[in-house]
């Protein structure tokens, strides 16, 4: 199992500087406006950092799908899935070595950008008190980034075990991702609830279809011949 | 470590595929292929391109589906027990395919972790063999080094039954040789069933046993290679006039007629087959042949091909 971690930390190495140097993208972007605009007083530092916390969260749902979609569509791509056919590895550890992998790549960066909301507390706890009376405003957004990376990268999983591109897969997963929370948005539009009910609308229904996605990526995956 | 010998199953036919089809789309990779290689004999596999070999050899290796029929390697069916059959076969691909960033050591490394027969005096006599440096990257090998350590991580684990796809296509003739002999080597040590494609036919008369035939998805025909060159001949036969023949043996594969010349290649050749001819025929001179793989093989495809045309435009 260590041997294929360490392969699949290295074949999947591209799709993790990219997600590395998108996750960063967001707290530059932050900082310069902090910068630019003048601001850099203790005062709006925690909303600054908060900002980038958020930003984090939600950039993690691009960096689920690349990963998910890197998955198996890269081997293939690259005609070493062939390779790791011929080995006499079981394909349900080839799928937990990539899950593995996977969950502990988001769960960093989830744990980076929860720790950024922490910081903003602590570097103004004045105002995280005034956020601490209405608690659905810190929670719902991060539940909802939550779910939804976990359906970018079950959604993605599932594309890659078809497709020969990583890339395909990815934007592929997006887009569904979109289209499905956009209808989501239009349904809410037409028949309005309140607000718990409607976060539940967008947290457990990406975690569902992630959750379905994947798991039917990996019985298929790991129920077929070819690789 | 030595390799556990005991656990070996002990069959006849250690690749043993029956009626086996493939289809993509609308294209019959394979149709209807029976192909049963015996235990240490050695296939060789030839066809044109598409003729449905790698389609094959991709079923036999548990790397395709087929849509009918059935394999059975080392007794076992394929892909049912595809993970237990690993441990018994060896595969080298036309193109190598190991994972480029690592180097020859952690590609050793990598396959023998999953390997329980896996035999280390093997691996590091094979890699001095083929002179593999271990930290040279995958991608810095060059084409005849990558296939050498494609067949060292094949045959490491002292695999019953070795099949190689073209593995020496693209390679340059001191490099094939090199390769052969590496093959040849462990070949000879073992009693491998090897079966093995190729579209150098001097390397399959060189290594094989049997040769099969493919031809359109189809098996031509599947045969010991001593048998074929002794039972296919070429009659060169020079008519009396221009008039061409009148009534070609039997058993014919191919005849082409030149002005007065008429070359016709026979399967199961026989002196009656001589007397046939001349006393059929108006022909004033005649020889036989013996004939190369290489020419038999051209001869049975180029007979098939115009025997399909003759059937399309029929």
């Amino acid at each position: 199992m260590i041997q294929l971690l360490k392969k699949d930390l290295r074949v999947h190495r591209m799709a993790l500087f990219a997600a590395a140097a998108l996750w960063t993208v967001g707290p530059a972007i932050t900082w310069l406006g902090w910068i630019l605009r003048g601001e850099n007083t203790s005062k709006y530092l925690g909303d600054y950092i908060a900002t980038m916390g958020f930003a984090g969260f939600f950039v993690t749902v691009i960096l689920g799908a690349l990963l998910g979609g890197d998955a198996f569509a890269a081997e293939r791509r690259d005609r070493t899935a062939d390779f790791l056919a011929m080995v006499p590895v079981s394909r349900a550890k080839i799928i937990l070595s990539k899950l593995i992998l996977s969950i502990v790549i988001i769960s960093i960066l989830w744990a980076m950008a929860m720790g950024t909301l922490i910081l903003s507390t602590v570097a103004t706890p004045t105002e995280f008190h005034e956020y601490n009376g209405n608690q659905q405003s810190v929670w719902y957004p991060i539940l909802c980034a939550m779910s939804l990376t976990i359906m970018a990268f079950g959604t993605a999983w599932l594309l890659s075990i078809f497709l020969k591109e990583p890339l395909g897969a990815t934007i592929l997963a997006l887009m569904e991702m979109a289209a499905i929370m956009t209808l989501v948005g239009i349904y809410l539009n037409w028949h309005p609830m309140p607000d718990a009910e409607s976060f539940w609308m967008f947290s457990y229904l990406p975690l569902f279809v992630g959750m379905i996605s994947w798991v039917a990526g990996s019985y298929y995956y790991a129920r077929r011949v070819e690789p | 470590m030595n390799p556990p010998e005991s656990n070996v199953p002990d069959v006849q036919y250690p690749i043993d595929a029956q009626h086996i089809t493939r289809v993509f789309g609308k294209v019959v990779a394979t149709h209807d292929l029976t192909l049963r290689v015996e235990r240490a004999k050695t296939c060789g596999f030839i066809g044109l391109n598409g003729a449905g070999k790698t389609t094959a050899i991709r079923m036999m290796v548990g790397l395709l589906r087929p849509h009918k029929g059935t394999i059975n390697i080392m007794g076992m069916p394929q892909p049912a027990q595809a993970h237990a059959i690993k441990e018994f076969v060896g595969y080298v691909p036309d193109r190598p395919n190991i994972y480029p960033w690592m180097r020859v050591s952690e590609a050793i490394e990598f396959v023998k972790t999953f390997h329980r027969r896996w035999n280390n005096e093997r691996s590091a006599e094979m890699q001095k063999l083929f002179k593999l440096e271990p930290t040279r990257k995958v991608k810095h090998l060059s084409k005849g080094q990558a296939a050498k350590l494609s067949l060292l991580l094949a045959i490491a684990h002292d695999p019953p039954v070795l099949i190689l796809d073209e593995p020496t296509s693209g390679l340059d003739p001191l490099v094939r040789d090199e390769f052969l002999e590496g093959v040849l080597a462990v070949t000879a040590q073992r009693e491998q069933t090897v079966l093995f494609s190729s579209h150098t036919l001097a390397d399959v008369q060189r290594l094989a046993d049997t040769v099969a035939v493919m031809h359109n998805g189809r098996l031509l025909l599947h045969t010991p290679v001593d048998q074929l060159l002794d039972q296919t001949k070429r009659i060169r036969a020079v008519m009396e006039d221009a008039q061409g023949p009148h009534e070609a043996p039997p058993g014919l594969l191919f005849q082409q007629i030149r002005g007065r010349e008429w070359l016709i290649t026979v399967e199961k050749f026989s002196p009656e087959l001589i007397e046939f001819v001349r006393t059929r025929n108006r022909v004033s001179h005649l020889d036989v042949e013996d004939m190369s793989l290489d020419d038999v093989f051209k001869d049975i495809v180029r007979g098939q091909q115009e025997a399909e045309l003759a059937r399309e435009a029929v």
